[in-house]
């Protein structure tokens, strides 16, 4: 298996501390030979209050659950380190009934191809 | 003097539960069960919520005129919820069935199948017939309306 995709733990902003919960979502990660599949339970997240983002190399998804008293905000948080074979410019994310999809292809020298074996 | 633990790493053997102030040692139990939840999996969701509480991802709210009940339940699609009213009874089931995408190898799985089942009831009479349920962003809100009875009235107070 490889190890292209790495947690990084949650730091816990004093911000939020202050502002809301904090927590941490149930993920599943897969893989094929052209991508990888982040899959994250977010309850309640509409994609307006959803941010997948890049820092090369970390993959940070936040989600926030807004309420009027900011005690009860609710911010789902995780954060992987990527390696180099991730194309990240062509990175795609959706989310649907609360479930997030991140698509993150390989870049292309880490596709896995099959070769036609021709003989002599 | 308070002792609050962050982190089940510093979870003492035995605390008396009169050193605890209330909001900091749920909140260090909710922190301790995301954890177990992750490593044994949604099980004690399958039931009530944990040790026998009501499930801390379902609320319900007193709206004056109606009740508000909501659960988070991610993935689950409309056709796998079931919710039965009977006087001020309120029962909800809802399965959600994961499979592995087809010709992905997992590299790590922490969301789970399961069976969600709750069983509670409300503080006040409801009209269930004209009572919503509405499946959204993986959130399930019920909106029940108090019935006449139990609707909330302002009585003046007299001088006398």
């Amino acid at each position: 298996m490889t190890q292209n995709i790495a947690e990084t733990p949650n730091t816990g902003s004093s911000e939020l501390k202050q502002r809301g919960r904090e927590i941490v979502p149930a993920v599943d990660i897969y893989e094929n030979d052209h991508e990888l599949l982040v899959i994250a339970d977010l309850p309640r997240v509409t994609a307006e209050n959803l941010t997948v983002e890049v820092h090369h190399p970390e993959l940070k998804i936040q989600g926030r659950v807004p309420s009027t008293n900011h005690k009860n905000e609710v911010i789902y948080t995780r954060t992987f380190r990527l390696d180099a074979s991730m194309d990240v410019t062509k990175i795609e994310a959706k989310i649907s009934e609360g479930v997030l999809e991140v698509h993150l292809p390989k870049s292309e020298p880490y596709r896995v191809r099959k070769i036609e074996v021709t003989g002599a | 003097m308070l002792n609050i633990y962050r982190n089940t790493n510093e979870w003492p053997g035995f605390v008396p539960f009169a050193q605890f102030d209330l909001p900091e040692s749920r909140r260090t139990f909710s922190n301790l069960r995301q954890d177990l939840d992750r490593v044994f999996g949604n099980y004690e969701q399958s039931r009530n919520g944990p040790f026998g509480q009501p499930s801390e991802n379902s609320q319900i709210r007193d709206a004056g005129s109606e009740l508000i009940v909501t659960i988070d339940l991610p993935g689950v699609s409309k056709k796998d919820v079931e919710l039965t009213i009977s006087g001020d009874n309120v029962f909800i089931r809802a399965t959600r069935t994961l499979s592995p995408p087809e010709g992905y190898t997992a590299h790590r799985r922490e969301r789970s199948s399961f069976k969600f089942e709750q069983a509670f009831q409300l503080p006040v009479a409801v009209e269930s017939k004209t009572a919503l349920a509405n499946l959204q962003d993986g959130v399930l809100t019920v909106t029940l309306p108090k019935s006449p009875n139990a609707q909330p009235k302002q009585i003046t107070v007299k001088a006398g």
